[in-house]
């Protein structure tokens, strides 16, 4: 109630306030008055007001003119209920700075423009995404801001907030300070500003939907191919699918295809994809075809894949159909009698006065009993090629594109070996997807692995980075080739990690941590205790029974306490966990994530959430420059807690050199083997396979290591490992056993598959 | 206790369960009791281990003891305790030990769920020896010619943490059960849940598509019992889709890319 008072004491004194710098403008003044009456009895405005003062009085401060603040007046007044007026308020401070820069009528044309396009930005955030893109323009490029807000509805609908801001930067960036090429870009008539326009929406979408269209495709067709992202090559003809060794390359936009439909049509891509991985087992020798030829032939084949496909499941035909759209009215050209043959093919319903149509349609029914064989394909394709070549209808190579859209390309059904006077159109086939695949390559779209930069080179040409430490231990290594272990062949070098200057701060994630942490809580493994003297159990509690037994002869009639029972103990577990720091950790993933920064999340996670549960966790790191300088890093001690020297451990930590893992692993047990617990764990976190600058076979290392793993299970120590990126990590199982080994290939999910391990321990 | 007819009679199975057997198995567990060899059943959740044991018991003609296994279960919930009465303490013997005194199949269902130090309690009955001694009460039962040990073992996920010992692994014949295959998948499925072989072929084929999915996104794809559930539904007057949803897609994952997926297959194959 007092607050209320306060609130609504401080809203008048604003008011006047306002009244006050107004005075002398009678006619702002009073539309500023009567819209400030309307917002009043806005519930949601309520205790606002203040604000919404202070931003009447940026914007009219700002010189902008009348006409400015009445339009904002009436936004404010149109204000949409379900939108923040966080929003409001900030479009009314950005408009403010819109117009210093860039001059009233700009800040007049974004006001009208905003409130055209809020249904748009329903979206947490993306209000303030476009407005602080605008600033940013109007900032370093006043002039063009006109420019992009004229196009504001056009510019969002197709690339959304994030995409629009994304285009921004990108244009401030490439235009480098000059404001000619700015104008080009933000008008829009410069070709790079439609590329990154076009990148921003399907990046979206590829992205968004790329983990459901992988499951799809392993579920429909139990096929794990790699998905990339095809980029638009600046040609008028669309993209296609296309379908390589292992590759499912998919456009980076359909164009005509957003949201829902997007959707849709990514899935029936990948439906289709998957018919021609299951079902196009053979490749079709290009020979002497022309293109026409190729094209039909392709065009069968498509439409027996679908066929074969939709015998088992049908109900894909409700996914393909609706994009093919092709009707008999359509012209009779080569390209558009082909678009009504591939749906006369998989339409049972379609109907096509057409006697070529018809005829396909015949030919590939009458095929039914050998529409396993994909020579079907060819036959038929060809007889039809036949066909159109007597009817005289031109077929052009050129603008060919497949149709429907969700179809690839089909060059992947074709061996174009080497023919040295093969027809040049089809020439020009082969050799455009050639190109188009190496431009990917040089744009980094490509998602090839990469051959990875000699360890041993790294290792070498990297500077020492870390203090040395100090010789603690010396221990044994197998040498498998010879079958002995030679006895003190490593060194370790220890230390406590050099703390950086600046503690990590530690995930604020709060509700996941929380949820976290009730897991551990509620988890119970450890020693079993015995409760003596409870009502019920597994066995008599002697002493009780006794008790009790004179107590009722006595006549005394006590509840009879006389059980006893096992119940879990306080929880305990030791585990430590062995951080891979070797020069590799360096690398980054897509997103510029390194490996190290996810493995330091990761365990910083964990070991928060293992001391809340009173458990022992120690961290430590490790790599390694040649057998004599194993280093082995302290981050945190079994007894020591997150506190600030600690975290600012885990902050300073860093990658260089190789990964002696055998030796770290034996080091690590060590520290184990000293504490006391039920159950002790250690747990690996790495990127890759061992490897030093002086073991040039990359088997030694590994076999060493498991034989350090399998020393250390038999001392009752659990090992387990995960392997993060995405390596194969074909040594991670033989080093520490199938089970036993974890593959992390997205790398931001280590912490949840750590804290998903550790639960599982606490079970 | 008093009766010991009676008392077996209550575990003994009258009516033939309906059981659809996938390869040999019948055989080889036929031959594994007649020298009364422990047997481990190993096999995904839902694909007929229980309903094998059930209608293996009534083709052996003897009384079938099942206890479902948890992380709580403790050696006496297996072997017996004292209890106290007016008299003074009785013995109360565990499921186990019935079983192994009067000559019944024994069935531990879930064993890994167990704690290890519960699961010992079977060893000396599943050697040479065949006795259990009854340490709290100071007796050793010496196991009925007719009783038999069998332990059901799904080895998943979690598998890498909870696992058998090596020791207790090693005493058994293990039989390894799979999802049934297509044809006899859909026998099953459309007997047990009274639908058209039509429908059941459906739900067989949705099954074989989400078990694509194993480790990629499920630990398990829908299992045999989920299509009879399906089928249940649907022969109720549920759609399939519906049925589907709440039967497959709802209880199998709670990602939502994952369902996606599910929905995808569902819709392919209807
Ligand atoms: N071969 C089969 N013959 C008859 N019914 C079967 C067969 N396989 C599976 N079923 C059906 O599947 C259902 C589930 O099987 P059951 O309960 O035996 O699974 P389970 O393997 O024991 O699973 P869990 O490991 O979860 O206990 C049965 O109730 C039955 O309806
Ligand atoms: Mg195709």
């Amino acid at each position: 109630m007092a607050i209320a008072q306060i609130s609504s004491l401080e809203n008048v004194r604003s008011g006047r306030r306002l009244a006050a710098l107004l005075r002398g403008h009678d006619d702002v003044g009073s539309a500023v008055q009567a819209t400030r009456a309307t917002l009043e009895r806005r519930p949601e405005l309520v205790g606002r007001l203040v604000i919404w003062d202070v931003a009447v009085r940026d914007l009219f401060e700002a010189n902008l003119g009348e006409a400015v603040v009445l339009n904002f007046l009436r936004l404010s007044e149109h204000w949409p209920a379900q939108h923040s007026v966080h929003d409001l308020l900030a479009i009314g401070r950005a408009v403010a700075d819109i117009g210093r820069g860039a001059g009233s009528r700009v800040a007049h044309a974004t006001l009208t423009e905003l409130s055209k396009v809020l249904p748009r930005l329903a979206g947490a955030g993306e209000v303030t995404t476009v407005l602080a893109a605008l600033c940013q323009l109007a900032d370093a490029g006043p002039e063009s801001v006109g420019l992009a807000v004229s196009r504001l509805e056009q510019l969002l609908g197709h690339a959304g907030a994030e995409g629009f801001s994304a285009w921004v930067s990108a244009g401030l960036r490439a235009s480098g300070g000059r404001a000619a090429r700015r104008r080009a870009y933000f008008g829009l008539e410069d070709a790079l500003s439609a590329r990154v326009l076009a990148l921003g929406r399907t990046g979206d979408d590829f992205a968004r939907l790329e983990k459901r269209l992988a499951a799809t495709m392993v579920a429909l067709w139990n096929r794990k191919p790699r998905f990339r992202k095809l980029a638009i090559p600046p040609t008028p003809v669309p993209r296609r699918t296309s379908l390589a060794a292992g590759l499912v390359g998919l456009p980076e936009t359909f164009a005509g295809f957003e949201g829902e439909r997007a959707e849709s049509i990514y899935l029936a891509a990948v439906a289709h994809a998957g018919a021609h991985l299951v079902h196009s087992t053979v490749r079709f020798p290009v020979g002497r075809l022309k293109a026409l030829q190729i094209a039909l032939v392709s065009l069968i084949e498509d439409a027996r894949v679908e066929t074969l496909a939709l015998r088992e499941m049908p109900g894909l035909r409700r996914l393909w159909l609706p994009f093919h759209t092709a009707a008999p009215s359509g012209q009779a050209t080569a390209a558009g009698l082909m678009t009504r043959l591939a749906r006369a093919l998989i339409d049972p319903d379609y109907q096509d006065p057409d006697a070529w149509v018809a005829k396909g349609r015949a030919l590939f029914a009458a095929a039914s009993d050998r529409w396993v064989d994909p020579a079907i394909s060819r036959e038929i394709g060809g007889l039809l090629g036949n066909d159109i070549g007597q009817m005289r209808l031109q077929f052009n190579a050129k603008s060919y594109v497949v149709e429907p859209s969700y179809r690839d390309d089909n060059l992947a059904l074709w061996d174009f070996g080497d023919q040295p006077d093969a027809p040049s159109e089809t020439i020009d086939l082969a050799v455009d997807s050639v190109r188009i695949e190496r431009r990917e390559d040089a744009n980094g779209h490509s998602t090839d692995d990469t051959a990875k930069p000699d360890e041993t080179l790294r290792a070498r040409a990297s500077a020492v980075a870390l203090p040395d430490g100090l010789p603690v231990a010396t221990y044994p290594e197998w040498d498998y080739a010879a079958g002995i272990e030679r006895m003190d062949w490593t060194t370790v070098l220890e230390a406590d990690a050099a703390p950086s200057g600046r503690a990590l701060d530690l995930p604020t994630d709060g509700d996941a941590m929380r949820r976290i942490t009730r897991l551990t809580r509620d988890a119970s493994i450890g020693r079993r205790l015995r409760h003596k003297a409870q009502r019920e159990g597994d066995a008599l509690d002697i002493d009780a029974t006794i008790a009790h037994m004179i107590a009722r002869r006595a006549g005394q009639a006590g509840e009879p306490r006389v059980y006893q029972r096992d119940a879990p103990g306080p929880r305990d577990l030791a585990i430590l966990l062995l951080l891979d720091l070797s020069q590799s950790t360096a690398d980054r993933d897509r997103a510029g994530r390194t490996v190290l920064d996810v493995e330091r999340k990761a365990a910083a996670i964990m070991a928060a959430a293992v001391e809340t549960a009173n458990d022992a966790i120690a961290v430590h790191g490790f790599n390694s420059d040649g057998r004599e300088r194993v280093r082995y890093l302290r981050i945190k001690g079994f007894d020591e807690p997150m506190d600030a020297v600690v975290r600012a451990r885990f902050a300073g930590i860093s990658s260089s050199h190789s990964t002696r893992l055998g030796t770290a692993l034996r080091h690590a047990g060590s520290y184990l083997g000293e504490r006391r617990a039920f159950r002790k764990v250690l747990l690996v976190l790495s990127d890759g396979e061992p490897s030093d600058i002086d073991a040039p076979d990359p088997q030694y290392l590994t076999e060493d290591a498991r034989r350090a793993v399998q020393q250390l299970r038999r001392r009752g120590i659990d090992i387990f490992a995960f392997g993060i990126g995405s390596g194969r990590f074909a040594r991670l199982d033989r080093i520490f056993g199938e089970r036993r080994a974890f593959r992390v290939p997205r790398i931001e999910v280590l912490p949840q598959r750590v804290m998903q391990l550790y639960t599982e321990l606490k079970k | 206790m008093s009766n010991p007819g009676l008392l077996l009679d209550q575990y003994r199975i009258r009516d033939e369960p309906y059981y659809r057997p996938l390869r040999d198995e019948v055989e080889l567990f036929s031959a594994a009791y007649a020298s009364r060899m422990p047997v481990m059943l190993k096999g995904p959740t839902g694909c007929g281990k229980t309903r094998f044991i059930e209608y293996m018991a009534w083709r052996l003609g003897r009384p079938l003891i099942t206890v479902a296994c948890h992380e709580d279960m403790t050696a006496a919930d297996l072997v017996g305790r004292w209890l106290l009465d007016a008299q003074g303490t009785v013995w109360s013997d565990g499921p186990l030990t019935t079983a192994v005194r009067l000559g019944a199949i024994c069935y531990l269902d879930e064993i890994v769920e167990a704690r290890q130090d519960t699961t010992v309690v079977i060893h000396p009955l599943t050697d040479d020896r065949r006795v259990l001694p009854l340490e709290k009460r100071g007796e050793l039962i010496h196991a009925h010619s007719d009783f038999q040990l069998v332990i059901s073992y799904n080895p998943g996920y979690q598998s890498a943490i909870k696992d058998l010992k090596e020791s207790t692994k090693q005493r058994f014949a293990a039989l390894d059960f799979g999802y049934p295959e297509h044809a006899v998948e859909i026998e099953v499925v459309s007997r047990e849940a009274g639908i058209a072989p039509e429908i059941a072929d459906l739900l067989v084929k949705i099954a074989a598509h989400s078990r694509n999915l194993k480790g990629q996104g499920l630990d398990e794809g829908a299992s045999t019992r989920m299509l009879v559930n399906a089928g249940r539904m649907i022969g109720y007057g549920i759609s399939l889709d519906k049925a589907c949803e709440t039967t497959i897609v709802v209880p199998l994952t709670d990602d939502a890319d994952t369902r996606n997926t599910l929905r995808d297959v569902i819709s392919a194959c209807a």
